[in-house]
């Protein structure tokens, strides 16, 4: 299973390629990779959105969205572990994070706001998949 | 298209490119149904046969259009060496 780098690599190469896409990957101070993507279909519709990979493939990612001006935004940083842009997801979780309700990220399962479809790490590639495939549907 | 018009190599087989976060070579044949190779596909990915019903085969990702109807032969999806077709969940309204 892929991990690292690799990873974001592989999610900018196999699912964000294309003129709608804007990518931007690395790895934070605690060697966590994070990949950023600005989807934009049209000049209404648009979402920012970022994955950051601590402990993977034991835990799933965290999930965040912000505003798309933050994209140029050059001081801005994209803070994980802060709620992101209050209105940039579809939803709110009970702690107050900008998301969408869909498996497979952190949020999904903190203060039980979910227990179906289960963090599988032996499954990790299929089940982070399904989280993409289901915020490229809703963004 | 019959197989007897495609070009020798992809009447023999061909392999595609399966993507679920990685991405896998699986080979495939003109003649072969979808739901075919969706099963090799789902093997793959060390999805168990009795969990392959909850996947489709699709041609990008996020698209509910995009994805193949598994009655249909590879070749009605025009697919050929190096296409690459994603693993998805069926899209649901939920």
């Amino acid at each position: 299973m892929i991990a690292g780098k690799e990873l974001v690599d592989a999610l900018e190469a196999n699912y964000f390629e294309g003129e709608a896409f804007h990518v931007r990957t690395g790895i934070d101070r605690s060697e966590c990779p994070w990949i950023l993507v600005l989807v934009r279909r049209s000049e209404a519709s648009a979402r920012l959105f970022g994955l950051r990979f601590l402990d993977y493939p034991s835990s799933p990612p965290t999930l965040r969205f912000w505003r798309t001006e933050r994209w140029n935004e050059s001081s801005f940083a994209f803070d994980f572990t802060s709620m992101g842009d209050d209105g940039s997801g579809l939803v709110q979780s009970p702690a107050g994070v900008a998301t969408m309700c869909i498996p497979f990220h952190v949020d999904y399962y903190k203060g039980a706001w979910h227990g179906d479809r289960p963090w599988l790490p032996e499954a990790a590639d299929n089940c982070l998949a399904e989280l993409v495939v289901n915020i490229l549907r809703r963004a | 298209m019959e197989t007897s018009e495609l070009p020798q190599e992809e009447a023999k087989g061909f392999e595609v490119t399966v993507i679920a976060t990685s991405a896998k070579k699986i080979k495939a044949h003109p003649r072969e149904l979808i739901a075919q190779l969706k099963l090799a596909a789902t093997a793959a990915f060390g999805i168990p046969p009795e969990k392959a019903g909850d996947y489709r085969l699709a041609s990008a990702p996020g698209d509910p259009a995009a994805e193949f109807d598994e009655a249909k032969r590879v070749a009605d999806y025009h697919l050929h060496t190096g296409s690459k077709v994603y693993l998805v969940k069926p899209h649901t309204d939920a």
